[in-house]
Protein backbone atom coordinates (compact mmCIF):
# COMPACT_ATOMS: atom_id res chain seq x y z
CA UNK A 1 0.00 0.00 0.00
CA UNK A 2 2.67 2.43 -1.31
CA UNK A 3 0.97 6.04 -2.65
CA UNK A 4 3.56 8.40 -2.74
CA UNK A 5 3.36 9.28 -6.34
CA UNK A 6 5.32 12.45 -6.16
CA UNK A 7 7.96 14.22 -4.12
CA UNK A 8 10.65 17.01 -4.48
CA UNK A 9 13.82 15.60 -6.80
CA UNK A 10 17.11 16.91 -5.52
CA UNK A 11 18.57 17.88 -8.45
CA UNK A 12 20.98 20.79 -9.75
CA UNK A 13 19.08 22.68 -12.35
CA UNK A 14 18.27 26.38 -12.83
CA UNK A 15 14.90 25.24 -12.28
CA UNK A 16 15.92 24.50 -8.52
CA UNK A 17 17.32 27.50 -7.88
CA UNK A 18 14.58 29.70 -8.32
CA UNK A 19 12.92 30.97 -5.66
CA UNK A 20 9.80 28.86 -4.16
CA UNK A 21 7.50 32.48 -4.89
CA UNK A 22 8.74 32.37 -8.19
CA UNK A 23 7.98 29.33 -9.33
CA UNK A 24 4.22 29.01 -7.66
CA UNK A 25 3.63 32.77 -9.90
CA UNK A 26 4.92 30.63 -12.51
CA UNK A 27 2.09 27.93 -11.88
CA UNK A 28 -0.55 30.38 -11.55
CA UNK A 29 0.60 32.12 -14.73
CA UNK A 30 0.51 28.61 -16.69
CA UNK A 31 -2.59 28.06 -15.02
CA UNK A 32 -4.47 30.86 -16.08
CA UNK A 33 -2.92 30.89 -19.56
CA UNK A 34 -4.32 27.10 -20.44
CA UNK A 35 -7.72 28.08 -19.29
CA UNK A 36 -7.59 31.50 -21.61
CA UNK A 37 -5.27 30.61 -24.43
CA UNK A 38 -6.24 29.15 -28.04
CA UNK A 39 -4.90 26.02 -28.51
CA UNK A 40 -1.67 26.41 -30.32
CA UNK A 41 -0.67 28.41 -27.51
CA UNK A 42 -1.57 25.26 -25.15
CA UNK A 43 0.40 23.36 -26.94
CA UNK A 44 2.86 25.42 -27.24
CA UNK A 45 3.22 25.87 -23.36
CA UNK A 46 3.10 21.86 -23.00
CA UNK A 47 5.95 21.79 -25.12
CA UNK A 48 7.63 24.20 -22.39
CA UNK A 49 6.58 21.90 -19.50
CA UNK A 50 8.22 19.21 -21.26
CA UNK A 51 11.63 20.92 -22.13
CA UNK A 52 11.52 22.22 -18.85
CA UNK A 53 11.43 19.22 -16.93
CA UNK A 54 14.10 17.75 -19.29
CA UNK A 55 16.27 20.54 -17.85
CA UNK A 56 15.37 19.87 -14.43
CA UNK A 57 16.40 16.85 -15.17
CA UNK A 58 12.70 15.11 -13.40
CA UNK A 59 11.03 14.31 -17.10
CA UNK A 60 10.50 10.51 -16.28
CA UNK A 61 9.03 11.48 -12.71
CA UNK A 62 6.54 14.28 -14.28
CA UNK A 63 5.89 12.10 -16.93
CA UNK A 64 5.16 8.76 -15.01
CA UNK A 65 2.91 10.72 -12.93
CA UNK A 66 1.38 13.13 -15.66
CA UNK A 67 0.00 9.81 -17.23
CA UNK A 68 -1.38 8.28 -13.88
CA UNK A 69 -3.22 11.72 -13.16
CA UNK A 70 -4.18 12.62 -16.42
CA UNK A 71 -4.92 9.29 -18.80
CA UNK A 72 -8.43 9.06 -16.63
CA UNK A 73 -9.29 12.50 -16.57
CA UNK A 74 -8.78 11.81 -20.49
CA UNK A 75 -10.84 8.87 -21.35
CA UNK A 76 -13.58 10.49 -18.92
CA UNK A 77 -13.57 13.81 -21.24
CA UNK A 78 -13.81 12.03 -24.34
CA UNK A 79 -16.24 9.72 -23.56
CA UNK A 80 -18.48 12.20 -21.31
CA UNK A 81 -18.39 15.04 -23.41
CA UNK A 82 -18.46 12.47 -26.59
CA UNK A 83 -21.79 11.57 -25.45
CA UNK A 84 -23.15 14.82 -24.47
CA UNK A 85 -22.03 17.41 -26.97
CA UNK A 86 -23.76 16.88 -30.56
CA UNK A 87 -23.03 19.60 -33.19
CA UNK A 88 -23.33 16.67 -35.87
CA UNK A 89 -21.67 13.89 -37.12
CA UNK A 90 -21.57 10.73 -35.40
CA UNK A 91 -17.97 9.22 -34.74
CA UNK A 92 -19.53 5.83 -33.20
CA UNK A 93 -22.23 4.03 -32.35
CA UNK A 94 -23.16 1.01 -29.94
CA UNK A 95 -26.87 0.16 -29.65
CA UNK A 96 -28.48 3.46 -28.22
CA UNK A 97 -25.35 4.75 -27.10
CA UNK A 98 -23.76 7.38 -29.54
CA UNK A 99 -20.68 9.43 -29.59
CA UNK A 100 -20.56 12.25 -31.21
CA UNK A 101 -17.41 13.52 -33.33
CA UNK A 102 -17.93 17.22 -31.77
CA UNK A 103 -17.88 15.94 -28.36
CA UNK A 104 -14.72 14.32 -28.82
CA UNK A 105 -13.20 17.18 -30.23
CA UNK A 106 -14.66 19.15 -27.28
CA UNK A 107 -13.08 16.42 -24.53
CA UNK A 108 -9.69 16.78 -26.72
CA UNK A 109 -9.61 20.15 -26.11
CA UNK A 110 -10.28 20.36 -22.22
CA UNK A 111 -8.13 17.93 -22.16
CA UNK A 112 -4.90 20.09 -23.48
CA UNK A 113 -6.20 22.39 -20.56
CA UNK A 114 -5.65 19.86 -17.93
CA UNK A 115 -2.28 18.69 -19.61
CA UNK A 116 -1.08 22.34 -19.04
CA UNK A 117 -2.41 22.23 -15.63
CA UNK A 118 -1.43 18.84 -14.78
CA UNK A 119 2.07 19.09 -16.28
CA UNK A 120 2.98 22.73 -14.28
CA UNK A 121 1.65 21.34 -11.38
CA UNK A 122 3.95 18.46 -11.16
CA UNK A 123 6.91 20.38 -12.20
CA UNK A 124 6.60 22.60 -9.35
CA UNK A 125 6.12 19.94 -6.87
CA UNK A 126 9.16 17.79 -7.98
CA UNK A 127 11.48 21.18 -8.39
CA UNK A 128 10.27 22.82 -5.16
CA UNK A 129 11.16 21.52 -1.57
CA UNK A 130 8.53 22.15 0.75
CA UNK A 131 10.48 23.11 3.53
CA UNK A 132 12.05 26.30 1.49
CA UNK A 133 8.34 27.03 0.32
CA UNK A 134 7.17 27.48 3.68
CA UNK A 135 10.07 29.37 4.28
CA UNK A 136 9.32 31.74 1.24
CA UNK A 137 5.70 32.25 2.71
CA UNK A 138 6.88 32.84 6.24
CA UNK A 139 9.25 35.42 4.58
CA UNK A 140 6.36 37.09 2.45
CA UNK A 141 3.78 37.57 6.07
CA UNK A 142 1.93 33.48 5.87
CA UNK A 143 1.86 32.51 9.69
CA UNK A 144 4.92 30.20 10.41
CA UNK A 145 2.44 27.82 12.32
CA UNK A 146 0.21 27.78 9.33
CA UNK A 147 4.21 26.72 7.37
CA UNK A 148 4.30 24.06 10.17
CA UNK A 149 1.29 22.63 9.36
CA UNK A 150 1.71 22.31 5.63
CA UNK A 151 5.27 20.56 6.28
CA UNK A 152 4.76 18.18 8.98
CA UNK A 153 1.25 16.98 7.27
CA UNK A 154 3.21 15.90 4.19
CA UNK A 155 5.54 14.41 6.17
CA UNK A 156 3.23 12.21 8.19
CA UNK A 157 1.93 10.48 5.30
CA UNK A 158 4.45 7.94 4.33
CA UNK A 159 4.61 7.72 8.25
CA UNK A 160 1.15 7.13 8.83
CA UNK A 161 0.88 4.84 5.42
CA UNK A 162 3.86 2.59 6.36
CA UNK A 163 1.87 2.05 9.46
CA UNK A 164 -1.21 1.23 7.89
CA UNK A 165 0.29 -1.19 6.29
CA UNK A 166 1.80 -2.68 9.66
CA UNK A 167 -1.88 -2.66 10.47
CA UNK A 168 -3.35 -4.56 8.03
CA UNK A 169 -1.11 -7.43 7.90
CA UNK A 170 -1.80 -7.78 11.61
CA UNK A 171 -5.25 -7.99 11.05
CA UNK A 172 -4.76 -10.35 7.73
CA UNK A 173 -2.84 -12.69 10.47
CA UNK A 174 -5.57 -12.90 12.87
CA UNK A 175 -7.85 -13.68 9.90
CA UNK A 176 -9.65 -10.61 8.30
CA UNK A 177 -10.64 -10.70 5.20
CA UNK A 178 -9.80 -7.22 3.16
CA UNK A 179 -11.01 -8.75 0.10
CA UNK A 180 -14.61 -10.42 -1.33
CA UNK A 181 -17.30 -8.48 -0.70
CA UNK A 182 -18.25 -4.26 -0.08
CA UNK A 183 -19.36 -5.03 3.37
CA UNK A 184 -16.10 -7.30 4.46
CA UNK A 185 -14.16 -4.31 2.49
CA UNK A 186 -15.86 -1.70 4.44
CA UNK A 187 -15.19 -3.94 7.94
CA UNK A 188 -11.40 -3.85 6.57
CA UNK A 189 -11.43 -0.63 6.02
CA UNK A 190 -12.57 0.15 9.90
CA UNK A 191 -10.58 -2.21 11.08
CA UNK A 192 -7.47 -0.26 9.43
CA UNK A 193 -8.43 2.97 10.11
CA UNK A 194 -9.84 2.84 13.84
CA UNK A 195 -6.31 1.54 15.47
CA UNK A 196 -4.29 3.86 13.00
CA UNK A 197 -6.22 7.04 13.75
CA UNK A 198 -6.15 6.58 17.24
CA UNK A 199 -2.61 6.09 17.50
CA UNK A 200 -2.09 8.95 15.70
CA UNK A 201 -4.27 11.13 17.93
CA UNK A 202 -2.58 9.84 21.08
CA UNK A 203 1.00 10.68 19.68
CA UNK A 204 -0.56 14.73 19.91
CA UNK A 205 -0.06 15.02 23.88
CA UNK A 206 3.69 14.16 23.90
CA UNK A 207 4.41 16.02 20.05
CA UNK A 208 2.66 19.37 21.68
CA UNK A 209 4.93 19.25 24.53
CA UNK A 210 7.98 18.43 21.97
CA UNK A 211 6.93 21.45 20.49
CA UNK A 212 6.66 23.56 23.37
CA UNK A 213 10.42 22.94 24.60
CA UNK A 214 11.13 24.17 21.04
CA UNK A 215 9.28 27.82 22.16
CA UNK A 216 6.26 26.86 19.22
CA UNK A 217 4.16 29.42 20.89
CA UNK A 218 6.66 32.05 21.44
CA UNK A 219 6.17 35.17 19.25
CA UNK A 220 8.63 36.72 17.63
CA UNK A 221 10.36 36.40 14.27
CA UNK A 222 11.75 32.86 13.07
CA UNK A 223 15.06 32.50 11.65
CA UNK A 224 15.36 29.58 9.37
CA UNK A 225 18.33 26.84 8.18
CA UNK A 226 16.59 27.09 4.46
CA UNK A 227 17.44 30.54 3.28
CA UNK A 228 15.67 31.93 0.28
CA UNK A 229 16.49 34.97 -1.49
CA UNK A 230 15.41 36.19 -5.12
CA UNK A 231 18.06 36.90 -7.73
CA UNK A 232 17.46 39.09 -10.35
CA UNK A 233 16.83 35.76 -12.85
CA UNK A 234 14.02 35.00 -10.26
CA UNK A 235 12.45 38.87 -10.73
CA UNK A 236 12.96 38.71 -14.70
CA UNK A 237 11.16 35.55 -14.81
CA UNK A 238 8.31 37.02 -12.83
CA UNK A 239 8.19 39.88 -15.22
CA UNK A 240 8.18 37.77 -18.08
CA UNK A 241 5.27 35.50 -16.56
CA UNK A 242 3.01 38.12 -15.80
CA UNK A 243 3.48 40.17 -18.58
CA UNK A 244 2.82 36.94 -20.81
CA UNK A 245 -0.28 36.24 -19.01
CA UNK A 246 -1.60 40.03 -18.47
CA UNK A 247 -0.88 39.98 -22.78
CA UNK A 248 -2.84 37.28 -23.07
CA UNK A 249 -5.83 38.27 -20.60
CA UNK A 250 -5.82 41.90 -22.93
CA UNK A 251 -5.57 39.85 -26.24
CA UNK A 252 -8.70 37.60 -25.40
CA UNK A 253 -10.49 40.60 -24.50
CA UNK A 254 -10.07 42.85 -26.90
CA UNK B 1 -24.01 44.27 19.05
CA UNK B 2 -22.26 43.82 16.05
CA UNK B 3 -18.68 44.02 18.18
CA UNK B 4 -20.03 41.68 20.70
CA UNK B 5 -20.48 38.45 17.80
CA UNK B 6 -17.19 40.07 16.36
CA UNK B 7 -15.42 39.62 19.52
CA UNK B 8 -17.22 36.76 20.41
CA UNK B 9 -16.33 35.07 17.27
CA UNK B 10 -12.59 36.06 18.18
CA UNK B 11 -12.52 34.57 21.44
CA UNK B 12 -14.03 31.47 20.13
CA UNK B 13 -11.15 31.08 16.93
CA UNK B 14 -8.33 32.26 19.81
CA UNK B 15 -9.72 29.56 22.14
CA UNK B 16 -9.17 26.75 19.24
CA UNK B 17 -6.05 27.44 18.63
CA UNK B 18 -3.76 26.26 21.21
CA UNK B 19 -0.60 24.25 20.62
CA UNK B 20 -2.21 20.72 20.90
CA UNK B 21 -4.38 22.09 18.01
CA UNK B 22 -1.58 23.45 15.93
CA UNK B 23 0.08 19.77 16.57
CA UNK B 24 -3.85 17.76 15.66
CA UNK B 25 -3.80 19.50 12.38
CA UNK B 26 -1.19 17.97 10.73
CA UNK B 27 -2.34 14.42 12.07
CA UNK B 28 -5.96 15.26 10.96
CA UNK B 29 -4.35 16.35 7.36
CA UNK B 30 -2.88 13.18 6.28
CA UNK B 31 -5.30 10.85 8.15
CA UNK B 32 -7.62 12.01 5.43
CA UNK B 33 -4.59 11.39 2.52
CA UNK B 34 -4.03 7.78 4.25
CA UNK B 35 -8.21 7.08 4.49
CA UNK B 36 -8.14 8.47 0.41
CA UNK B 37 -5.45 6.11 0.13
CA UNK B 38 -6.50 2.99 1.93
CA UNK B 39 -10.10 3.23 0.88
CA UNK B 40 -9.07 3.31 -2.91
CA UNK B 41 -6.76 0.33 -2.10
CA UNK B 42 -9.45 -1.87 -0.42
CA UNK B 43 -11.78 -0.66 -3.88
CA UNK B 44 -14.90 0.58 -2.23
CA UNK B 45 -16.74 2.68 -4.74
CA UNK B 46 -18.18 5.50 -4.28
CA UNK B 47 -15.81 6.16 -1.41
CA UNK B 48 -13.14 8.39 -0.99
CA UNK B 49 -12.88 9.62 2.70
CA UNK B 50 -10.66 12.23 2.37
CA UNK B 51 -12.97 14.54 4.56
CA UNK B 52 -12.53 12.15 7.43
CA UNK B 53 -9.40 13.88 8.91
CA UNK B 54 -11.09 17.18 8.45
CA UNK B 55 -14.16 15.76 10.20
CA UNK B 56 -12.47 14.55 13.46
CA UNK B 57 -10.80 17.72 13.61
CA UNK B 58 -13.81 19.42 13.25
CA UNK B 59 -15.28 17.05 16.47
CA UNK B 60 -12.16 17.08 18.49
CA UNK B 61 -11.58 20.82 17.97
CA UNK B 62 -14.19 23.11 16.38
CA UNK B 63 -15.06 24.68 13.57
CA UNK B 64 -12.06 27.50 12.50
CA UNK B 65 -9.66 24.28 13.39
CA UNK B 66 -11.37 22.33 10.79
CA UNK B 67 -11.46 25.34 8.01
CA UNK B 68 -7.49 24.97 8.62
CA UNK B 69 -7.14 21.65 8.26
CA UNK B 70 -9.70 21.92 4.75
CA UNK B 71 -7.88 24.40 3.45
CA UNK B 72 -4.82 22.45 4.02
CA UNK B 73 -5.97 18.59 2.91
CA UNK B 74 -6.43 19.38 -1.01
CA UNK B 75 -3.38 21.11 -1.14
CA UNK B 76 -1.34 18.92 0.38
CA UNK B 77 -3.10 16.34 -1.70
CA UNK B 78 -2.19 17.80 -4.66
CA UNK B 79 1.47 17.87 -3.87
CA UNK B 80 1.24 14.03 -3.33
CA UNK B 81 -0.93 12.57 -5.93
CA UNK B 82 -1.81 15.22 -8.51
CA UNK B 83 -2.24 18.83 -8.98
CA UNK B 84 -6.17 18.38 -9.67
CA UNK B 85 -7.10 18.79 -6.03
CA UNK B 86 -6.02 21.92 -5.79
CA UNK B 87 -9.09 23.23 -7.44
CA UNK B 88 -11.09 21.37 -4.76
CA UNK B 89 -9.72 23.23 -1.81
CA UNK B 90 -12.58 25.55 -1.07
CA UNK B 91 -14.87 22.42 -0.81
CA UNK B 92 -13.05 21.07 2.34
CA UNK B 93 -12.93 24.40 4.00
CA UNK B 94 -16.71 24.44 3.72
CA UNK B 95 -17.25 21.23 5.21
CA UNK B 96 -15.26 21.47 8.07
CA UNK B 97 -16.81 24.87 8.55
CA UNK B 98 -20.00 22.89 8.77
CA UNK B 99 -18.68 19.92 10.59
CA UNK B 100 -17.00 21.92 13.59
CA UNK B 101 -20.73 24.25 14.03
CA UNK B 102 -22.70 21.21 13.99
CA UNK B 103 -20.22 19.02 16.67
CA UNK B 104 -20.35 21.89 18.98
CA UNK B 105 -24.25 22.36 18.63
CA UNK B 106 -24.60 18.76 19.79
CA UNK B 107 -25.32 16.96 16.03
CA UNK B 108 -22.43 14.10 17.04
CA UNK B 109 -24.62 12.74 19.70
CA UNK B 110 -26.43 10.05 18.21
CA UNK B 111 -26.47 8.29 14.75
CA UNK B 112 -29.62 9.79 13.42
CA UNK B 113 -27.88 13.59 13.91
CA UNK B 114 -24.73 11.64 12.35
CA UNK B 115 -25.96 11.05 9.17
CA UNK B 116 -28.16 14.62 9.26
CA UNK B 117 -24.41 16.38 9.42
CA UNK B 118 -23.31 13.28 6.55
CA UNK B 119 -26.40 15.31 4.26
CA UNK B 120 -25.18 18.26 5.29
CA UNK B 121 -21.79 18.10 3.90
CA UNK B 122 -23.11 15.95 0.87
CA UNK B 123 -25.27 18.63 0.13
CA UNK B 124 -22.16 21.41 0.59
CA UNK B 125 -20.32 19.07 -2.26
CA UNK B 126 -23.19 18.90 -4.64
CA UNK B 127 -23.93 22.74 -4.45
CA UNK B 128 -19.78 23.85 -4.60
CA UNK B 129 -18.57 20.69 -6.11
CA UNK B 130 -20.05 20.43 -9.37
CA UNK B 131 -19.26 24.11 -10.42
CA UNK B 132 -15.91 23.18 -10.34
CA UNK B 133 -16.26 19.49 -11.72
CA UNK B 134 -17.69 20.86 -14.85
CA UNK B 135 -15.89 24.60 -15.40
CA UNK B 136 -12.34 23.40 -14.83
CA UNK B 137 -12.23 19.92 -15.53
CA UNK B 138 -15.36 19.79 -18.44
CA UNK B 139 -17.46 17.61 -16.32
CA UNK B 140 -15.17 14.75 -14.89
CA UNK B 141 -12.88 14.11 -12.13
CA UNK B 142 -10.83 11.30 -12.89
CA UNK B 143 -12.30 8.55 -10.57
CA UNK B 144 -14.89 5.90 -9.98
CA UNK B 145 -17.54 8.45 -10.41
CA UNK B 146 -17.33 9.03 -14.32
CA UNK B 147 -18.84 5.95 -14.73
CA UNK B 148 -21.95 7.48 -13.01
CA UNK B 149 -21.52 10.68 -14.93
CA UNK B 150 -21.03 9.04 -18.04
CA UNK B 151 -24.37 6.82 -17.45
CA UNK B 152 -26.52 9.90 -17.02
CA UNK B 153 -25.23 11.47 -19.99
CA UNK B 154 -25.81 8.25 -22.14
CA UNK B 155 -29.35 8.89 -20.90
CA UNK B 156 -29.10 12.11 -22.41
CA UNK B 157 -28.39 14.26 -20.03
CA UNK B 158 -26.32 17.81 -20.32
CA UNK B 159 -23.24 17.97 -18.70
CA UNK B 160 -24.50 20.06 -16.14
CA UNK B 161 -27.13 17.55 -15.45
CA UNK B 162 -24.88 14.78 -15.37
CA UNK B 163 -22.64 15.91 -12.99
CA UNK B 164 -25.15 16.77 -10.71
CA UNK B 165 -26.59 13.71 -10.76
CA UNK B 166 -23.41 11.87 -10.00
CA UNK B 167 -22.46 13.57 -6.87
CA UNK B 168 -26.11 13.76 -5.60
CA UNK B 169 -25.62 9.47 -6.51
CA UNK B 170 -22.38 9.40 -4.97
CA UNK B 171 -21.52 12.33 -1.93
CA UNK B 172 -24.37 11.50 0.46
CA UNK B 173 -22.69 7.88 0.56
CA UNK B 174 -19.32 8.98 1.04
CA UNK B 175 -19.80 11.79 3.58
CA UNK B 176 -22.33 9.78 5.89
CA UNK B 177 -19.83 7.21 5.97
CA UNK B 178 -16.97 9.68 6.62
CA UNK B 179 -19.03 11.49 9.52
CA UNK B 180 -20.35 7.92 11.04
CA UNK B 181 -16.48 6.66 10.81
CA UNK B 182 -15.52 10.00 12.72
CA UNK B 183 -17.77 9.92 14.98
CA UNK B 184 -17.16 6.25 15.86
CA UNK B 185 -13.17 6.82 15.04
CA UNK B 186 -13.22 10.04 18.42
CA UNK B 187 -15.56 8.09 20.39
CA UNK B 188 -12.85 5.26 20.82
CA UNK B 189 -10.26 7.65 21.90
CA UNK B 190 -9.31 7.26 25.47
CA UNK B 191 -10.59 10.41 27.29
CA UNK B 192 -7.45 11.62 28.69
CA UNK B 193 -6.42 11.92 25.00
CA UNK B 194 -8.96 14.24 24.06
CA UNK B 195 -8.76 17.67 23.84
CA UNK B 196 -10.80 19.45 26.21
CA UNK B 197 -12.66 21.35 22.78
CA UNK B 198 -13.60 17.75 22.05
CA UNK B 199 -17.21 17.44 21.24
CA UNK B 200 -19.71 14.27 22.72
CA UNK B 201 -20.21 11.89 20.43
CA UNK B 202 -22.85 9.17 21.08
CA UNK B 203 -23.17 10.27 24.54
CA UNK B 204 -27.03 11.66 24.63
CA UNK B 205 -25.50 15.23 25.87
CA UNK B 206 -25.72 18.15 24.26
CA UNK B 207 -22.79 20.55 24.42
CA UNK B 208 -24.49 23.36 23.58
CA UNK B 209 -26.45 23.23 26.65
CA UNK B 210 -23.77 23.61 29.42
Amino acid sequence: MSYGLIRYQHRKSALHRLHPLTKLLLVGCFIVAAYIAPLTIRLGLFTLLVCASFVAKVFSTVARAAVIALLPLGIGLVVIRGLIFNAGGILFQIGPIVIFESGVRSGLQFFSILSVFVGAGLLFITVTHPRRLATALYEVGIPYKLSYVFVTALQLVPTLQERAVQIRDAQRSRGLDTSGSIRGRIRGLVALLTPLTIGALITTQTRSLALEARGFSISGPRSSIHGVTASRADWATRGLAVGGVTGMILWSVL
Amino acid sequence: MSTGVTESLITRIQKEFTTQTWVLLPIGIAISLVAAYAVNAVRVPFLYLDALGVIIIAILIGPWAAAVAGLFVNIAQGFIVNPTFWFYTPLQILFGLAAGYMAITGWFRNIQKIVVVGLVIAVISIVAGAPITVLAFGGVTGTGSDAVTGFFAATGANVWEAVIGQTIVVEPIDKITSAVLAALIVKRVPARYRPSTAAPVFSGEDKSDE
